[in-house]
């Protein structure tokens, strides 16, 4: 009686033939339909696709996070020092003179 | 780790078509005779095959380099588009692949060549799904055993173990082919 173990082709006998076994080939209008299902959702408008351009322009080959960050930290900066910045009130122009006026000739206290 | 693709991907998230298209043309031909060989319906095969690149053209531009190889996820993709056909299958069609009639030998050597494939490939389709794409990753898209564990999403040992399993109903299932 044939044991199990004689019932079986050896392994390397098994890679021969998995080895001979030829790729399916390819059918041409696949590639066309896949390339035509590129074109149908190339076509839809996208806000993420636009972003994407968007930032390859402003920082070319990085992942979208990067510009995205750096623009909110430029925006945080930006608030940050218009909001705490001392800025001067405009003050009164004192160069202000009338012709019909008595001049004032009164040292300023600068 | 440097993903080959990358870049494709990159510009094809832009919407940039000749990405698309050397993208398509460098794994369009292996991804095809994984959804081939897993559903072995040519005409399912391709419509699987397609399905997997509409989720790559959608998905494109979400994608992010780094978190994963490009390949493994697509191969991914493509297994799990095959899988998706496969449960819908309510009808055994592997009995139908493995209705190959036993060839007798003749003098072309080209048609016996054939219809040794055609049992091999007929041999393949009776394996339980998971050893057949683990087969199919490792001996036929010439998968490493982490790459193809990813792709099927277990651990390498589990992948051995579907190796081994598979390996050995093939061995029996061909063993009328052994050279005597």
């Amino acid at each position: 009686m044939m044991t199990e173990a004689e019932n079986e082709i050896a392994d390397g006998e098994l890679d021969r033939l998995l080895a001979g076994a030829a790729a399916p080939s390819l059918p041409v209008a696949l590639e066309r339909r896949v390339l035509a299902d590129f074109d149908r959702i190339a076509a839809r408008p996208s806000l993420l696709r636009s972003l994407r351009r968007l930032a390859d322009a402003v920082w070319p080959d990085a992942p979208l996070w990067q510009p995205a960050c750096a623009l909110a930290l430029a925006l945080m900066l930006g608030a940050g020092i218009a909001t705490l910045a001392p800025v001067e009130a405009a003050a009164p122009d004192q160069t202000a003179f009338a012709f019909d006026g008595q001049p004032d000739l009164t040292p300023q206290d600068f | 780790m440097i993903d080959p693709d990358a870049e494709l991907v990159a510009r094809v998230g832009q919407g940039d078509r000749a990405a698309a298209a050397a993208l398509m043309t460098r794994h369009l031909p292996r991804m095809f005779a994984l959804a081939r060989r897993m559903l072995t319906d040519p005409i399912e095969a391709e419509d699987a095959v397609q399905d997997a690149f509409i989720q790559l053209w959608t998905h494109a531009a979400r994608w992010e380099p780094g978190r994963a190889k490009f390949s493994t996820w697509l191969y991914r993709v493509t297994l799990n588009k095959c899988y998706d056909r496969l449960r819908r299958r309510q009808t055994a069609r592997l009995d139908e692949a493995a209705d190959v009639e036993d060839p007798a030998p003749g003098p072309d050597a080209g048609l016996q060549h054939a219809a040794i494939a055609a049992q091999i490939e007929a041999a393949l389709a009776e394996l339980p799904e998971r050893q057949r794409a683990a087969i199919q990753l490792c001996h036929f898209q010439g998968c490493g055993n982490i790459e193809a564990a990813e792709i099927l999403g277990v651990s390498v040992e589990a992948l051995e173990s579907l190796l081994s399993r598979g390996r050995r109903a093939l061995r029996q299932r061909l063993d009328h082919l052994r050279e005597r």
